[in-house]
């Protein structure tokens, strides 16, 4: 494992938190979007209620991964904007993953 | 410390938006109010005469729904209503349904749900007194409706074919009788109360109000962020 410099020592507890959380709210909103919501409004309709916990978990989980998101941006001295466009990503799927390549890509090369 | 014009102008903005999720926080929290309220279980309430509860004049009223009913009149035409689902609990069933048009006093009609579809009609002649459950009309078809079949229990469908003023909704009948007391029988579908679908489940609902006001919190925060980022960052390298 390679050596951490200081400014990447500083920010690796929140790098880890954002990782982790954005990894979690991608695969919920992946369920969320492609399996709760189609099955609640579109088809297979009885199924639903095996699969209406996904929407009460991702509803409790999120703040969570907006908390992480948050510090990770305040602490990477990010902008407002893309700290809103970061925080935003835990809402759609695949951006949180998208979201969770760049920090670690800003994060590597940090200097 | 002496603050900018841009910084005011951000504070209004992100205050205004903070009050705006607030306010959507709170509506998520009257909704959980509402699911929890549709949920609830609502002890039947004595049987009334429908005169006192319906009129042919108006639509049903959400307090008249599920109201156990009683009323008399006779019978007029008879219609099937295919693949309707039956209200039970636990599993789900369809079945074909009789349904009649009842004639009520002063020319006023009412569509009563009196069982599953037989093969061979049952003649009932002169008056019956009805006892059941009042329904608000169905919005959705169940099935294709050939001929005298309705594609729906509503009595918007059968405006056409009578000449009698019509009650807004239907009774589903659990017990028939002549007026000499007689009971009529016929395989009875169950009247339980209709539940409200108000959409979503209590906890969902609470965990939208937690992120709208979350959210407003953190709109809050925004005309800060660049001080406090800036300063996080100074302190870290």
């Amino acid at each position: 494992m390679n050596q951490l410099n200081p400014r990447q020592a500083a920010l690796n507890g929140a790098m880890i938190r954002f990782r982790i959380m954005a990894i979690y709210a991608g695969v919920m909103s992946l369920l969320l979007w492609f399996v709760s919501i189609p099955t609640h409004y579109l088809f297979f309709k009885d199924f639903y209620e095996y699969v209406s916990w996904i929407s009460l978990v991702h509803g409790f989980t999120y703040p969570i991964y907006v908390f992480a998101a948050f510090h990770y941006c305040l602490k990477a001295g990010k902008s407002l904007k893309s700290t809103i466009l970061f925080i935003l990503a835990g809402t759609l799927p695949i951006a949180s993953f998208v979201a969770e390549r760049r920090a670690l890509r800003e994060f590597n090369s940090l200097k | 410390m002496k603050r900018s014009k841009g910084f005011i102008a951000q504070l209004i903005v992100a205050i205004t938006l903070s009050i705006t999720f607030i306010g959507l926080g709170n509506w998520q929290l009257d909704r959980a109010h509402d699911v929890k309220v549709a949920k609830r279980f609502v002890p039947d309430i004595p049987r009334v005469e429908l005169e006192s509860i319906a009129s042919v004049t108006s639509n049903l009223e959400p307090s008249a729904v599920n109201r156990l009913v009683e009323f008399s009149g006779s019978y007029r035409q008879i219609f099937v209503a295919p693949d309707q689902e039956l209200l039970t609990d636990g599993k789900k069933t369809f079945a074909d349904l009789e349904v009649r048009l009842l004639e009520l006093s002063g020319k006023r009609g009412i569509l009563v749900v009196r069982g599953i579809e037989s093969l061979e009609n049952q003649e009932i002649i002169g008056k019956v007194k009805i006892a059941g459950r009042l329904y608000p009309r169905q919005t959705a078809d169940s099935a294709k409706a050939d001929k005298d079949e309705i594609s729906r229990i509503d009595p918007a469908l059968i405006v056409g074919e009578t000449s009698l003023s019509l009650f807004d909704g239907y009774v589903v009948a659990t017990a028939e009788e002549t007026l000499l007391g007689q009971e009529i029988l016929t395989t009875r579908i169950p009247a339980p109360q209709l539940k409200s679908k108000v959409p979503g489940n209590y906890w969902q609902h609470i965990s939208y109000v937690f992120v709208w006001w979350l959210m407003a919190l953190l709109v809050l925060f925004a005309p800060f962020y660049n001080e406090v980022a800036v300063k996080l960052k100074h302190e870290s390298t």
